[in-house]
C-alpha cells in the first residue's frame, strides 16, 4: 500500500468514529493486538528517549525498506505507535525521505 | 463557612470551557491557580510604578520598595516569625533549600557529619543536600518512612547521634498529603543539637504555619503554590543562624562595601537576597497571603477537610482503583488503577477536561520504594467542589470500562 493511500486509510478509520470516546476505544483495542518486542529488545539502547511512556523501538532496513517493531508501555500510545509503524511498515527508505522533505 | 459561588468567580481561570465543557483543575499541588486580585496587583506594579527596589530616590522606587516590604511583613505576619528579617525572598522552594544546603552545611559541616532525609521527599529536597554533602565528605543518610510518607519516628530517634547536623523533611508530602510531626521532630532534633528544615511547599495553602510554634529551624515554600505567582518563594531561617551562615548568590544588593581586595556583605535580609529580586512576584505574594488570611486559615481548612473525606470515600468506592494509605489530612490524592497504565488515565481525563498529574511526581525514590511505574495524583484546594468530585469519579469509572 502506498503511503498516500495508508494516510486516508488511517483519516477514514477514524471519520467513522463520532464521539472520543469511541475513537479511544478503537485505539485501546488497537494496542492491545498490537505484539510487543521480546524482552530481549528492551534495553537502553533501543530505547526512545523523551517519551512519557516507555518506548523500545527496533528498525531494520531489509531490501532498501524499513522494518520497524515496537513496545508501549502506555496503552493509548501503543496504539498511535502502531498506526505509525503502519504508515512507515515496509516504506522504500528513498520514498521516505522524499516524504519527509515535503513536510 | 467559605461561600464557594462567589469565591470561583474571583479566579478568572476557572471560567474556562474547552468543547463548551468546563475544565476540573485537580493538579493543585503543581500549581494553584491565581485570584484576579492576584493578577491585577501584579499588573498593577508594571502599569503603574514598575521601578527596581530598595535603592533608586523617586516616587516610583520609594512606591516599589514599600509594597515589597508590606509582602515581607505580611508573610513574616503569616508565619509567625520573631523578624521580618528572619523572611528570605526567593524564587521558590528549590532556591530556597539550596540556599540552606550551600549556605548552612558549608559553614556548619565538615567531613564525617551527617544529613538525614526523608526517603519520600521530592527530588528539590534531595539533590542540593546530596550534592553539597558529597562536595563536604559529609554522610547523606535516608530516613525511612512510613507507607503514608510520613517520617517513621522510632526509626528517626535511632539515627540521631553526635554527628548528624541537619535534618531535611517536607511538611505534607506531594504523594500522600499526609502530614509529618514537625513540632516532635524538631524536639527530638534539638535535644541533640540538631537543626531542622522543612520543606513547606505543599502545606501553606492547606493549614496555619507556626514557625515558632514548630520550632524548626528553617522554613520554605514556593508561592505558586498557595495562589501566588510564579517565580517566587520563601525561606524563612532563625536569625541567628542566618546571621552566622554564608550567602550563595552574590552580587548586587546583598553587600556592605565592595573593593577588590575584599568585599563584605549587607544585613539581612539583603545578605541572602542578591540581584533585583522577582518584585511583581513578591508583591503578589504579598497579595495571595492577605487574599488566604481574608478567607480565613481555619475556614480553608474546615472545606478542604470536607472536600477530602468526600474524596476519599468517592476513590475508595472504586474497585479498580488503588490506594495503599490512609486517609490523607490534605486534599492529595495518589493512586492507580489495576492493570492500567497511569499516563493512559492522565490522557483520557484531559480529553474530559480533567486536569491531574501523572508519572513519578518528582519524587523518583518515593515511587521506586512504592515499587510502581508512576501514579495518578488528584490535588485539590478550597476553590474545587463537591460536583467536580462527582464528576471525577464517574470519569474515573468511565475510564475503566473504556481501558
Amino acid at each position: 500500500m502506498s503511503l498516500e493511500k495508508k494516510t486516508l486509510k488511517i483519516v477514514s478509520d477514524f471519520s467513522f468514529f463520532e464521539s472520543w470516546e469511541q475513537k479511544y476505544e478503537y485505539l485501546i483495542e488497537l494496542g492491545k493486538q498490537n505484539c510487543s518486542l521480546n524482552k530481549d529488545f528492551k534495553t537502553d539502547l533501543n530505547l526512545v528517549y523523551g517519551c512519557q511512556a516507555k518506548v523500545w523501538l527496533v528498525c531494520k532496513i531489509k531490501n532498501g525498506k524499513l522494518i520497524y517493531r515496537e513496545t508501549v508501555t502506555q496503552l493509548s500510545q501503543k496504539a498511535w505507535w502502531g498506526y505509525l509503524l503502519f504508515f512507515l511498515a515496509t516504506a522504500l527508505l528513498k520514498r521516505l525521505l522524499d516524504l519527509i522533505i515535503l513536510f | 463557612m467559605l461561600d464557594i459561588k462567589k469565591i470561583r468567580p474571583g479566579f478568572p481561570i476557572l471560567k474556562k470551557k474547552r468543547n463548551n465543557r468546563p475544565f476540573i483543575y485537580f493538579d493543585n499541588a503543581a500549581t494553584t491557580q491565581k485570584p484576579k486580585l492576584v493578577i491585577d496587583a501584579i499588573c498593577d506594579f508594571y502599569s503603574n510604578y514598575n521601578s527596581n527596589i530598595q535603592r533608586g530616590m523617586y516616587f516610583f522606587a520609594d512606591k516599589a520598595t514599600t509594597e515589597f516590604e508590606k509582602s515581607r511583613a505580611i508573610i513574616s505576619s503569616f508565619l509567625n516569625t520573631q523578624f521580618k528579617e528572619e523572611i528570605i525572598f526567593t524564587s521558590g522552594t528549590t532556591h530556597a533549600i539550596n540556599l540552606v544546603a550551600f549556605g548552612f552545611l558549608q559553614k556548619f559541616t565538615s567531613k564525617g557529619d551527617e544529613v538525614l532525609i526523608g526517603e519520600m521527599e521530592h527530588h528539590a529536597n534531595i539533590i542540593p543536600w546530596q550534592v553539597v554533602a558529597r562536595k563536604l565528605g559529609v554522610k547523606f543518610t535516608k530516613l525511612k518512612c512510613c507507607e503514608n510518607g510520613k517520617v517513621d519516628i522510632k526509626q528517626l530517634k535511632e539515627k540521631l547521634n553526635t554527628s548528624v547536623k541537619l535534618i531535611a523533611v517536607q511538611h505534607i508530602s506531594n504523594i500522600t498529603g499526609h502530614e509529618n510531626n514537625i513540632k516532635e521532630i524538631c524536639a527530638l532534633a534539638h535535644k541533640k543539637n540538631i537543626k531542622v528544615f522543612v520543606d513547606g511547599a505543599q502545606a501553606v495553602s492547606h493549614k496555619a504555619v507556626n514557625v515558632r510554634g514548630l520550632d524548626c529551624d528553617f522554613y520554605s515554600f514556593s508561592g505558586h503554590k498557595c495562589f501566588g505567582p510564579t517565580g517566587v518563594g520563601v525561606l524563612f531561617g532563625k536569625k541567628k543562624l542566618l546571621l552566622d551562615m554564608e550567602p550563595f548568590i552574590f552580587g548586587g544588593n546583598m553587600i556592605d562595601q565592595v573593593s577588590f581586595s575584599k568585599s563584605s556583605w549587607g544585613k539581612l535580609p539583603h545578605k541572602f537576597e542578591a540581584g533585583t529580586a522577582n518584585i511583581a512576584g513578591v508583591i503578589g505574594l504579598g497579595v495571595a497571603i492577605k487574599y488566604m488570611l481574608s478567607l480565613g486559615l481555619n475556614e480553608i481548612r474546615e472545606r478542604e477537610k470536607m472536600l477530602t473525606n468526600l474524596m476519599w470515600g468517592s476513590l475508595k468506592s472504586i474497585n479498580n482503583v488503588i490506594i495503599n494509605t490512609t486517609p490523607p489530612s490534605s486534599p492529595i490524592f495518589s493512586f492507580n488503577i489495576s492493570g492500567v497504565h497511569n499516563y493512559d488515565v492522565g490522557s483520557l481525563l484531559d480529553e474530559m477536561n480533567i486536569c491531574v498529574r501523572t508519572g513519578q511526581l518528582c519524587a523518583q525514590p518515593a515511587i521506586n520504594s512504592l515499587g510502581v511505574p508512576g501514579l495518578i495524583r488528584a490535588s485539590l484546594c478550597f476553590y474545587n467542589t463537591e460536583e467536580e468530585i462527582k464528576i471525577f469519579t464517574s470519569s474515573i469509572k468511565k475510564i475503566i470500562k473504556i481501558l
